[in-house]
């Protein structure tokens, strides 16, 4: 259209409105934002169909030799940013695709992109939901890669871990800091090595995300032993406490002797008793805050401080909680290093209270730990079954390294 | 069927202080020794096209260097989303507007602008309008302000080998602000005539940053062929021999167009002919065929005496194509026997087999890169052949234009949408207008009355953008004879006994020392030139010796000693003494000293 701004003859193409301004997009590229009572002399000159302007060219993925289930459940990774509606959508352009990453050729990707879902909206429910859908795909694939947000990547991750006793390939989790419509975007690399370590001997659920802030290395991490640990570089995940379970760099991917290998048989056990509570010790948390985060959950996950300690105004609590059959478990919100209640008098006396020290596990992997005991194991197995080390969320040994 | 010249100007300007979204300052004082290795991938924009220029780029396939810098924190690395917008910089930016005539728009919106060259970490600038529709008044009526944006400046390139192009990010960030004009400018001197005018408005505001390269421009030339851009045009002088130059190019290239109507280009295949250059007396080729390079070389046809030829030059427009994919240029027929290529010409030509009015050339390259060579080479012949000429083009120091890329297109922008709209509110906009940059006449009567200087002094510091500095440095030293003094004297000698330009970042903290100490002319003066020429650190200049003054009891008995040796004269004590300490002293006292002592 062409109209008139502040006594300015202009042209370009109306892209949307909203709260009164008018979104135009200008010959030179530029968008102006202008309140629609602000401009005249309106002359339409051709109606553009929507399509036309998001239209993407799509020509048929090759067909490799390795076959990996490509599964969107949402994210960065998966979505780019309608720029016309504000609406994120897939990013499963497959010429986008196979022109942005470069060992794509490789591949068959047998996809299936879920209802796509911000990751912080997820809740347990999707968590059976992807578990279904990987089960579904990987025993016609060499693996499987699943797109996710990053917010809660790890949570999810942990989760299907739980529920795979034992996987026929690796389960792949791989998301991006930046939105794949950005040339800087860190998924192309994130989906190379993700694709790698998905067509690998490896039998665990992992994460695939950057190393470092260059793009030369893709670190593999352990779902379980993976957190999140920078809200916006791409080198936001860590393998906490230990060194990622393998790494891409130069189209060559290095596995630890440690990563547990694919198995003969896919055992899904996917029930989940989701009454856990997770809490965060902290000077101003009362007993009465801790009554009413504690109530009714059959487990309470406590990050306590240090070694392991709440304050001595807790006990009464935890008492009651034990008095009634429920479970509270001890993890540190130093996140390095492990809980050792022997050491001081207060953590002696959570222990004789009954409280379960959990090493060195994750306080989110032991919640979803719990989740998936409380749901599959017998009651009087608890305590034993949260103590033995399942899919590696303990470390047997910890050593000096330069980030703890 | 070449029709009027038109030029339009883009003059981008640095603005000091911090970064456009982002807190870290403009100005850097180091690198950190650490680096980043990046690569970029080439994105559609809203309307799901991909930009030319995006394209391009891609297929040369480099990779991204970044050396951090303490002016760069994860924002520079792309590894934050940017921050709040620069308060101070958007005030300039529409006072600026104001002063240039131009309209203000309702809301500031960022755009991302796709540059896939490295120069930005996350391969697109953010810009937005911010003025647009102004004038400014010249000899030759009014030229046109299309737009006035905002946006961030891009990295600074150190170096580019094997591919891996290699960047600072002190520089990315920096607020720049970018004037547009109309095509309005009829030729070279009412070009540099315009730039100067705007030039001056900026210089005046005392906002642009106190650096060499603080002010750039790129000419948009035309003359009935499309619009080519060129960029990077550092002086007033350049801006006149690029468009003359440019102007002749695109009028030989009309000239030979329709000579090369029905050409067969396909003819272009480069062969290998690295066996025929193995005792080469060719000094670069022989470097090159060592670190394992090959020759190739192909028939031009058809361009037998355009290559390089009185004004017709195709061999540059060919060596442009082979440079911008890491070669170092080609040998031509118009030019061979040359560069020591003599005895392989008759073995050459009897491969190539170049017919009636055929050239050919050889070039140094790898199999993996030539044949993108030869496909750009074709692709650029039928460009010409067509008089399509839109592309970036780059100046060389002697106005000379080259090849950049593709033009970019609108295709390159899409909204940021990291940034929300910022509405201009009638505060935002008051606050602008009070700093709506002042004339020259202004500004001089107003240094003159606040600072107590001649009007001669005000008019050199106001024309040379020193006036923010004088108030800094009168501030500092709590004396505006002495900071004066220091911008008209003493630094331009530093500068020219250096051969370096004096960076404000090492030169304040020198001067809060001075003013603490209360340090006169000749204690500052001497320190001047034992920091900044003899390369004292700080500290170790602080406690020497050599800036403590010669005075008192020690002056008189150095004047005493002077005296015994030869009896001393006022008229020459000052030389006296100066021969034999470079202590500070003050020559006053020392002449009084010599009259009392000769009485």
């Amino acid at each position: 259209m062409e109209f008139t701004y502040k006594d300015t003859k202009m042209k370009g193409v109306l892209v949307s409105i909203s709260e009164g301004n008018l979104n135009i997009k200008l010959v030179n590229g530029y968008n102006l934002l202008v309140p629609g009572s602000s401009i005249s002399d309106i002359n339409i000159i051709e109606k553009i169909q929507q399509n036309q302007i998001t239209g993407e060219t799509s020509k048929p993925l090759e067909k490799g030799t390795r076959k990996v289930a490509f599964i969107g459940t949402g994210g960065t990774i998966a979505s780019r940013v309608d720029y016309i509606t504000g609406a994120v959508k897939p990013v499963l352009n497959p010429g986008f695709l196979r022109e942005s990453v470069s060992n794509l050729s490789k591949y068959t990707l047998d996809i299936n992109l879920l209802e796509a879902v911000l990751s912080e909206n997820i809740t347990p429910d999707d968590w059976v939901v992807f578990a279904r859908a990987v089960k579904e795909k990987l025993s016609a694939n060499d693996g499987a890669v699943i797109l996710h947000g990053t917010d809660t990547m790890s949570y999810t991750a942990s989760a299907l871990s739980f529920m795979f006793q034992s996987l026929t390939g690796p389960v792949v989790f791989i998301g991006s800091q930046r939105s794949s419509d950005r040339p800087s975007s860190d998924a192309f690399l994130n989906l190379e090595g993700g694709l790698e370590f998905a067509s690998s001997d490896l039998g665990e659920v992992c994460i695939a995300m950057h190393e470092n802030s260059s793009d030369d290395r893709v670190a593999l991490h352990r779902a379980v032993r993976s957190r999140k640990m920078h809200s916006s570089r791409r080198d936001a995940f860590h393998s906490m406490g230990t060194k990622p379970l393998g790494i891409y760099e130069n189209n060559k991917v290095t596995i630890s002797p440690e990563a547990k290998l694919r198995g003969e048989e896919l055992i899904l056990n996917e029930k989940l008793e989701t009454s856990v509570a997770l809490v965060y010790f902290h000077p101003g948390l009362t007993a009465e805050d801790f009554t009413a985060m504690t109530e009714g959950k059959r487990a309470t996950v406590i990050m306590g401080t240090g070694l392991g300690h709440t304050g001595t105004r807790l006990y009464p609590v935890v008492k009651d909680i034990m008095d009634r059959g429920d479970h509270v478990l001890m993890t540190t919100q130093c996140l390095y290093g492990s809980v050792n209640m022997n050491v001081y008098s207060t953590g002696r006396e959570l222990l004789r209270l009954g409280v379960i020290p959990l090493s060195n596990m994750l306080p989110e992997v032991a919640m979803i730990k719990a989740m998936h005991v409380l749901a599959n194991y017998p009651e009087e197995d608890f305590r034993n079954t949260m103590l033995s080390n399942l899919r590696g969320e303990m470390l047997e040994r910890e050593f000096l390294q330069e980030d703890y | 069927m070449s029709s009027k010249v038109m030029v339009g100007l883009e003059i981008h300007i640095q603005l000091g202080g911090r970064k456009l979204f982002c807190n870290c300052k403009t100005e850097s004082s180091n690198e950190t020794g650490k680096t980043v290795e990046r690569r970029l991938i080439a994105t559609t924009g809203e309307s799901g096209k991909y930009d030319p220029a995006a394209v391009y780029e891609k297929s040369r396939e480099r990779s991204f260097k970044y050396s951090l810098t303490d002016n760069s924190c994860l924002l520079e690395l792309d590894e934050e989303p940017p921050h709040n917008i620069n308060p101070e910089a958007l005030r300039k930016a529409l006072a600026m507007s104001m002063a240039l005539n131009c309209k203000v728009v309702d809301r500031v919106s960022y755009m991302r602008k796709i540059v896939i060259d490295g120069s930005n970490t996350s391969g697109f600038q953010r810009t937005s309008i911010v003025g647009f529709n102004g004038y400014v008044e010249t000899s030759n009526g009014p030229v046109g302000i299309s737009t006035i944006c905002l946006e961030e400046d891009s990295c600074r390139k150190i170096e580019e080998k094997n591919g891996v192009v290699h960047y600072s990010l002190d520089r990315l960030g920096v607020p720049l602000l970018e004037i547009a004009t109309e095509p309005d400018i009829i030729d070279e001197d009412h070009a540099v005539e315009t730039a100067e005018i705007i030039g001056k408005k900026l210089i005046l505001s005392g906002w642009a940053r106190k650096a060499p390269d603080a002010i750039r421009q790129d000419v948009n030339f035309s003359m009935g062929f499309g619009r080519v851009e060129i960029k990077g045009v550092p002086k007033l002088s350049t801006i006149r021999s690029a468009i003359s130059y440019e102007k002749e190019r695109q009028t030989w290239l009309a000239e030979l167009a329709p000579k090369f109507k029905g050409t067969d280009w396909e003819r272009i295949k480069f062969q290998d002919v690295t066996e025929m250059f193995r005792q080469t007396k060719s000094k670069v080729i022989a470097r090159n065929l060592k670190a394992g390079m090959s020759v190739y070389g192909t028939v031009l046809p058809g361009l037998a005496g355009f290559l390089k030829n009185g004004s017709y030059k195709m061999g540059k427009e060919l060596a442009d194509v082979a440079k911008l994919f890491g070669s170092g240029g080609i040998m031509h027929s118009d030019e061979l026997p040359g560069y020591g290529v003599e005895d392989e010409l008759p073995k050459l030509q009897e491969l190539l087999k170049p017919g009636e009015g055929d050239g050919y050339t050889i070039i140094v390259s790898t199999p993996r890169i030539i044949g993108l060579i030869e496909d750009s080479m074709k692709s650029r012949l039928k460009k010409l052949e067509r008089m399509d000429l839109p592309e970036t083009r780059v100046v060389s120091d002697d106005g000379s234009t080259h090849l950049l890329r593709p033009l970019p297109g609108g295709e390159r922008m899409y909204p940021e949408t990291d940034i929300q709209s910022i509405p201009l509110d009638a505060i935002l906009l008051e606050n602008a207008a009070r700093i709506i940059p002042k004339s020259e006449e202004q500004l001089i009567s107003e240094l003159i009355s606040s600072y107590g200087i001649s009007k001669q002094d005000a008019s050199v510091i106001i024309s040379s953008g020193k006036a923010q500095s004088l108030k800094e440095y009168t501030g500092l030293l709590q004396n505006s004879k002495l900071a004066t003094r220091i911008i008209l004297q003493a630094l331009p000698e530093m500068e020219k006994k250096t051969g370096e330009t004096i960076s404000e970042t090492e030169l304040l903290p020198l001067l809060e020392e001075a003013g603490k100490r209360k340090w006169d002319r000749q204690i500052l003066e001497r320190a001047l030139d034992l920091y900044f020429v003899d390369k004292l650190p700080l500290a170790n200049l602080l406690s020497s010796e050599m800036i403590k003054p010669l005075e008192g009891d020690e002056l008189k008995s150095m004047i005493e000693n002077l005296d015994s040796e030869e009896p001393v004269d006022p008229k020459n004590i000052v030389p006296r003494i100066r021969a034999k300490t470079n202590r500070p002293f003050n020559p006053a006292d020392a002449i009084k000293l010599v009259r009392e002592i000769s009485q």
